[in-house]
């Protein structure tokens, strides 16, 4: 078995030695071993790449390299160091003859190379019975997934649970080699294959990207998920460029080939099909507000959060019955419980008086009495329409996590960006701040008004940030100043990220820093417009998670 | 930074924004004010090569952004070469990221690249330098051209701005391989790349012309060689500011008369100087974080520390064959220490602190640049294993509000404490 990493490597040559070959792109439940060997701020692909390959011990079959970036060329000098057996070919930047003909001499070595270490034949046969590998098509419409390579247990689960098919055209999908001749050596078939293999789909790391138009050009793309890994920098300049360009939906997410991150992943691209139109019959016009319902049948809504877990109760008119904010405890489900208690309390009714129960927030699957759960992206968005239906952006930021949700004319989700693993541009940079000023986020959400001096926050991790607060206090500069600062920090997080998406107004704050009025002017001051903050924003997912209900229940009979 | 800079920093960054065409103008009034104190009030503690350097950079910088249309914005491993033959002028884009860090500005740039989609884990110098761009701060030149060695970026940078602007772009593709057919195949590109030039410009690029530039190398070369066996007994007062205008010399102007004056200075200052006494010798990886007051604090013109060199400045150093220049600047690119397997580079930095007797590598993480980043742990446990001491220091040379500042004082003064200890 010999083990390549990129669709530009020899599979075909490897056949002709009758060699079993396998694509690599495992995640890892660790880099702890790979972070001993190699720098942490290179491509996390790459480093699970090794973790993989240490983990594999003595034992770990060949690798096929190509010179393809800076973290796999330093991954090849790595693995040699460490013993391993690790063929690199030198791809060309380019395709044209000159190209080809550099790749043609590059592939020969590479058979020899192969031969005198395996002590096996190339066989012409076998490599020509080998070729002819076709891209994937979808016949209708489809989930495009582009960018950077994906992991094979999230590629599955994107396959597994998008609604639509799904077209593999990341950079190590779309693989594209013809029929070989039926004649020639080997130095003439490898002429051949070299223009076959430069002349398919480019990665971005080619010179002449023209032809990726075409990936994005198909009318039959339903919705995009574009993939960037981090530290791998190639893929964000093209995704920057579609986003603007293309109106289908496009959800863009970074993995790091951790296992880790896959919830958080999972939680995105499960909002993002929920977006996604459904194949077969169209399920008709979503019911509009004031409809003639029951009053006395109620829905509840509860959202789950890293801070506090909020309850929302609607009548069967779609009137806020009432709603309770508790802090998250250890139980995701106790907290939920005492949430939806204290809001039928304070509602006056009984547990079994409510219909339906749907849960949101990173704990939503962890809430055993729901009904069901759907993401806070949908909530977020449904919650915001229905207290204003001007609202075409919501900025949400919450405890651990920041969002900014694109809504088109009917309250449905055009496009989101959630802040990455980070903390900055949350509520807990904002938490750290203030214990490092020694002061309550009560007092910081209002003395930042009062401020004379700017000063520029410019780290960009909460740590750093935290380190420069202390040099600012040590400095002698005024508390009023410093918190203006970290607002305005705060403030440009949110809104670069809401640059991805392409904001537009009327603008709504949602999420308990909406509480915040420093943050929330500094945000304005950054729009150049005032932004709509409703009466309870930290309620707007679990009013969205009640709505839900609502439509399930009323809206659906 | 001082205050005066700060605050023009602020205004060039705010304006940057708002009115870039303004922004540009109070860039290139700012970077002649400081060219004219440079050359007529120069820091009286630098040495004449330095002062040169100093005054050269300046000018290097100045002149594409006031004649835009007669540059080309280019890489810094790009063999300019052929250029200077035709009398274009390059736009060293890696050096004016560094000036716009000098002018304290380019955390503006920077947020504006990451407000446009560029990652956050990307180069400082290569974001700063799209940030300028994309803002329109930076003027449009004529051309783009850019190599494929030592720097992924590359690849990405220089194709947005060439897109951005809409001006043509030329990209010349460098092989990891050195031998007789990946020569073959950098010949040939830098062929066409004379065709692309002569089309873009219509100007004329002889091959006499392109052997003076390259005749013109040769002397600076063997005037810089003599400069490096001379240190080597020598203590001569350093500072990173100097050391990355150094680069320009090393690199976008090499072959220029401004280069050859340099060297000729460079190796007068050597032979000058004090003869090594004690003092730590310090060979440097990479860029140097020139603008962080607790570095240059430690560095610069150190009593008892000499700052020998960057690699940078050491990474192709032998002549070229004038015969057959295209060949000659083929081999220059494919030999050089930035390309090929990193142990390449980690043997450059070996050899090199042995012949100039270094006690100690820094070898500095720059953020964003996974070729350095990836060399790191090999490099040091291979100086190490011989025998020269080795520190690995996170930073970033270009982006201010990237950087732990007092986590890098404590361990490069660690470090120091580490190699006067071994005496």
């Amino acid at each position: 078995m010999t083990e390549y990493v990129c669709k530009y490597a020899p599979v075909e040559i490897l056949a002709g030695f009758k060699e079993e070959s396998a694509l690599c792109n495992l995640s890892a439940a660790g880099l702890d071993r790979a972070d001993r060997v190699m720098h942490r701020n290179l491509c996390s692909f790459a480093r699970a790449l090794i973790e993989h390959r240490l983990d594999e011990g003595e034992g770990v079959c060949p690798l096929v390299l190509t010179n393809c970036c800076d973290s796999l060329r330093r991954t090849r000098d790595m693995l040699f160091l460490q013993g391993q057996k690790v063929f690199l070919l030198d791809l060309p930047h380019r395709d044209g003859p000159c190209a080809r003909e550099l790749y043609q001499k590059e592939l020969i070595r590479f058979i020899e190379e192969f031969s005198a270490y395996s002590g096996k034949e190339f066989d012409c046969g076998k490599f020509r019975a080998a070729c002819g590998t076709r891209p994937e098509k979808a016949d209708g419409p489809y989930v495009a997934l582009m960018g950077a390579r994906m992991s094979d247990e999230l590629l599955e689960y994107v396959r597994a649970n998008a609604a639509l098919p799904v077209v593999n055209e990341m950079c190590t999908g779309n693989r594209r080699i013809g029929a070989a001749p039926s004649a020639g050596d080997t130095k003439e078939l490898m002429k051949w294959y070299a223009g076959e293999l430069l002349s398919q789909p480019p990665c971005m790391r080619m010179t002449d990207i023209a032809a990726r138009r075409e990936l994005v050009s198909d009318p039959n793309i339903c919705g995009i998920i574009y993939n960037t890994v981090s530290f791998c920098d190639y893929y964000s300049f093209e995704y920057a460029g579609i986003a603007k360009e293309l109106s289908v939906p496009i959800l863009k997410i970074e993995t790091d080939f951790t296992v880790q991150s896959a919830a958080q992943l999972k939680n995105r691209l499960d909002a993002f099909f929920e977006t996604l139109p459904l194949p077969g019959p169209n399920p008709g016009p979503p019911p509009v507000r004031g409809r003639e319902t029951d009053a006395r049948r109620y829905f509840a809504g509860l959202d789950s959060g890293s801070t506090s877990t909020n309850a929302v109760i609607l009548d069967g008119e779609r009137n806020i019955v009432s709603f309770a904010v508790v802090p998250t405890g250890v139980s995701v489900d106790g907290s939920a419980k005492s949430a939806f208690e204290e809001a039928l309390e304070n509602a006056g009714i009984l547990e079994t008086q409510i219909e339906r129960t749907v849960s949101t927030g990173y704990g939503r699957a962890g809430i055993r009495f729901r009904s069901r759960d759907i993401t806070e992206i949908t909530c977020h968005a449904k919650g915001a329409y229905f207290l204003n239906p001007r609202v075409r952006t919501v900025i949400d930021i919450g405890g651990q996590d920041s969002k900014v949700i694109r809504l088109d004319e009917n309250g449905s989700v055009k496009d989101f960006a959630m802040n990455d693993k980070c903390a900055a541009g949350t509520g807990r940079f904002l938490e750290m701040m203030a214990q490092s000023l020694g002061v309550t986020l009560e007092v910081m959400s209002v003395c930042g008004l009062g401020w004379d001096e700017e000063i520029v926050i410019s780290s960009m991790c909460s740590v750093f940030a935290q380190s420069e607060v202390v040099s600012l206090i040590a400095s002698g500069k005024k508390l009023p100043d410093i918190v203006h600062g970290l607002n305005a920090s705060v403030a440009s997080k949110v809104i670069a990220l809401g640059g991805r998406t392409g904001m537009e107004g009327a603008y709504m704050m949602t999420g308990g820093v909406a509480n915040n009025t420093g943050v929330v002017r500094a945000v304005e001051e950054k729009l150049g417009v005032p932004v709509l903050r409703p009466e309870e924003p930290e309620i707007c997912g679990a009013l969205g998670a009640a709505l839900v209900a609502w439509e399930d229940g009323v809206g659906g009979k | 930074m001082s205050t005066v800079v700060d605050k023009f920093g602020r205004v060039v960054g705010d304006t940057a924004y708002k009115n870039p065409k303004r922004a540009r103008r109070l860039l290139r009034a700012g970077y002649f004010a400081s060219g004219t104190q440079i050359k007529y009030l120069p820091d009286r503690r630098l040495l004449p090569h330095q002062r040169y350097a100093a005054v050269i950079s300046n000018r290097a910088i100045r002149l594409p952004l006031s004649k835009p249309r007669k540059s080309a914005v280019v890489s810094a491993f790009l063999p300019c070469e052929p250029l200077h033959a035709m009398g274009i002028v390059p736009q060293f884009t890696e050096g004016l990221a560094g000036y716009l860090n000098g002018a304290g500005c380019e955390h503006a740039f920077v947020r504006f690249a990451e407000d446009h989609g560029i990652p956050q884990t990307y180069c400082s110098y290569h974001k700063v330098l799209l940030g300028a761009a994309l803002s329109g701060v930076l003027p449009k030149p004529a051309l783009v051209v850019n190599t494929t060695l030592a720097c992924d970026a590359n690849n990405n940078t220089f194709r947005t701005l060439a897109d951005f602007w809409k001006v043509p772009h030329f990209t010349l593709d460098v092989p990891e391989r050195n031998n007789p057919d990946t020569v073959a195949y950098v010949a040939a590109q830098l062929r066409d790349l004379k065709g692309f030039l002569e089309e873009v410009t219509g100007g004329k690029l002889t091959e006499e012309a392109l052997r003076d530039v390259i005749r013109r190398e040769n002397r600076s070369i063997r005037l810089y060689r003599g400069a490096f066996d001379e240190l080597s007994g020598k203590y001569m007062p350093n500072d990173m500011t100097s050391e990355m205008y150094k680069i320009f010399l090393t690199h976008v102007l090499a072959g220029t008369e401004e280069a050859e004056r340099y060297f000729e200075l460079l190796l007068e200052d050597v032979r000058a100087a004090a003869g090594s006494a004690g003092e730590i010798r310090l060979l440097w990886a990479h860029t140097l974080p020139f603008w962080q007051n607790s570095m240059k604090n430690v560095l610069n013109r150190g009593d008892r520390l000499q700052l020998l060199c960057c690699d940078m400045n050491f990474d192709f150093m032998a002549e070229l064959d004038e015969a057959s220049p295209y060949e000659a600047l083929a081999r220059k690119l494919l030999c050089n220490t930035f390309g090929g397997p990193g142990g390449r580079r980690t043997q450059a930095l070996l050899e090199t602190a042995k012949a100039l007797r270094a006690d100690g590598v820094v070898y500095f993480c720059q953020w964003g640049c996974k070729h350095t980043l990836g060399n790191a742990y090999p490099a040091k446990e291979r100086l190490e294993g011989a025998g020269i001491p080795t520190l690995l220091l996170d930073g970033d040379g270009c982006d201010r509000g990237n950087v732990n500042d007092g986590q890098m004082a404590t361990r490069l003064q660690a470090f120091l404490e580490i190699l006067e200890a071994k005496r």
